[in-house]
């Protein structure tokens, strides 16, 4: 269900065939840039409502990223970000994901 | 002194969806302003506006752009494409890094505000949809203009209420003839009409419960518009040297402040915008044969405005041809002195002094030849078009015909 939540927000953000995301998308194969995975997560906690910390959107480069930190996030876990994030290095992506990425 | 010409021109608003259809909406006295078709209208003591009517953003715009653009963006971006193709400029990328854009806009971003804020307030959504802060922002039409046709020059955004595309327009001039830049799309837009917006004018009590009537002694308010208009100005030598289509010269530019009252003009103020805009253009009042007015068709603005018109001019006020086309298109705020500069070009350029339309009775307070309900051929030597903003901000802008063999 969250899979198909997240190809349905993408295909949507991207104007794209749903055929052409799978679970082992990247975001740079899919053109999907900082901007666009905002808007991705804006479809996403509407219609799922979630709310998504703003760290862990910057993790998020990849199809099976999101639909695992989804998934954890409806399990009420809560999603782990690497210990090499600091909200330095976030604050030099101004809320860029793309800026964020390793 | 470099010399600076209109070489394209775009437009959208009530009067039609390019400069064609403007101008054969002012030539055939065909008014844009109809009964309000937005939410709520019916409580609002005004009925009508200009609006653009049946517009489609998805005519213009893929869904992912129309997700970013607010409408006063749209109309901005619509108007700049119509431009630049008319201007027909061969873009390299030196001329690129030279060429400048500058919008104007008062309320920018505010019909997405208030869709959001509705939803924030009223709904009790809790999210804002990510674009939000792009899309409102008071450049996000400059903003887009350079992004889309690869300008890099110096670009911004004045927002001073009712003259902010004057002003816009005579900073770009004036960025050209001072050598900071060698191109400039400018103009400017405006789309207003959100619920809030249009509550918050009401409250103001200045637009009209009917219609707009300058210079008319029945005239009892300004009437709302919405739309976008942009102009390409180079220099003369540029245009000549490519042979470009010449409207005309944007020939001198006036700026002051009242210093006075937040909504009252003065009549120094404006007076003072004309003579700046004569002076910087080297033009006397004899040289000029129209004027494009403020023209709102409020009671208080537009015998201001004669009378600042008869300290400039003097006994050559007389003479003037003196027209609102905000009968027509209503007043378009941020987006006025775009739209009525397009008017002015295309006045000079069709030899036709566009009329001040819905006039019904003459006001001794206002005894100019102010062209009422027909349009009159005339050999247009040179212009002004004014925009007095509320807060006292005036802005004047002189355009001249270029005649033929001109030369700088």
């Amino acid at each position: 269900m969250i899979f198909e939540a997240v190809v349905d927000a993408i295909s949507e953000v991207k104007e794209i065939p749903k055929e052409t995301i799978t679970m082992d998308s990247t975001f740079d194969e899919l053109k999907v840039d900082s901007l666009d995975a905002i808007e991705v997560v804006f479809f996403l906690e509407d219609r799922l409502d979630l709310r998504i910390p703003d760290q862990a959107v910057r993790q998020m480069h990849d199809v099976r990223q999101v639909v695992d930190g989804l998934e954890r996030l409806k399990r009420g876990e809560k999603i782990e970000l690497p210990e090499t994030t600091t909200s330095d290095e976030a604050a030099t992506g101004e809320g860029d994901a793309a800026e964020a990425r390793s | 002194m470099r010399r600076v010409v209109i070489t394209g021109l775009g437009v959208i608003c009530s009067l039609g969806r390019d400069k064609q259809q403007f101008w054969q909406s002012i030539e055939s006295v065909r008014s844009g302003v109809l009964p309000l078709e937005c939410a709520r209208a019916d409580q609002l003591a005004f009925k009508n506006g200009g609006q653009v009517r049946g517009f489609d953003p998805a005519e213009y715009f893929e869904s992912r752009e129309e997700r970013m653009f607010d409408p006063f963006a749209q109309f901005q971006l619509i108007s700049a494409d119509e431009a630049l193709a008319d201007a027909g400029i061969e873009w390299t990328d030196e001329l690129r890094d030279r060429t400048a854009v500058i919008t104007g806009s008062s309320l920018a971003g505010q019909t997405t505000e208030d869709g959001e804020y509705y939803k924030l307030y009223a709904e009790n959504r809790e999210r804002f949809h990510p674009f939000t802060i792009p899309r409102c922002m008071a450049n996000a039409g400059a903003s887009q203009i350079s992004m889309r046709h690869g300008l890099r020059g110096p670009a911004m955004t004045l927002s001073t209420a009712c003259s902010s595309s004057n002003h816009a327009l005579g900073t770009a001039f004036w960025l050209i003839r001072n050598g900071v830049a060698d191109a400039a799309v400018t103009g400017g837009s405006e789309a207003l009409f959100a619920f809030g917006n249009l509550k918050a004018w009401d409250a103001l009590r200045v637009v009209a419960p009917d219609t707009c009537r300058p210079f008319s002694k029945d005239r009892e308010g300004m009437v709302l518009g919405e739309g976008g208009a942009t102009l390409v100005l180079e220099t003369l030598d540029a245009a000549l040297a490519r042979g470009a289509h010449i409207y005309a010269e944007v020939a001198g530019f006036g700026m002051t402040a009242d210093a006075s009252h937040i909504t009252k003009p003065s009549v120094a103020g404006p007076a003072r915008a004309m003579q700046a805009a004569l002076d910087d253009a080297g033009l006397a009042p004899g040289d000029i044969d129209y004027i494009n007015a403020h023209g709102t068709g409020t009671p208080v603005n537009d015998p201001n405005e004669v009378r600042a018109i008869r300290a400039v001019f003097g006994g050559d006020a007389e003479r003037l041809a003196v027209s609102s086309t905000k009968a027509l298109h209503g007043h378009t705020l941020g987006a006025a002195g775009g739209i009525e500069a397009v008017a002015t070009a295309l006045a000079i350029h069709n030899a036709v002094v566009p009329p001040t339309a819905n006039y019904t009775e003459p006001d001794p307070e206002c005894d100019l030849d102010v062209v009422p309900n027909e349009p009159r051929p005339c050999e247009i030597r040179g212009a002004l078009s004014n925009s007095f903003a509320f807060g006292g901000l005036n802005a004047s802008v002189a355009f001249r015909r270029l005649d033929e063999g001109a030369s700088s």
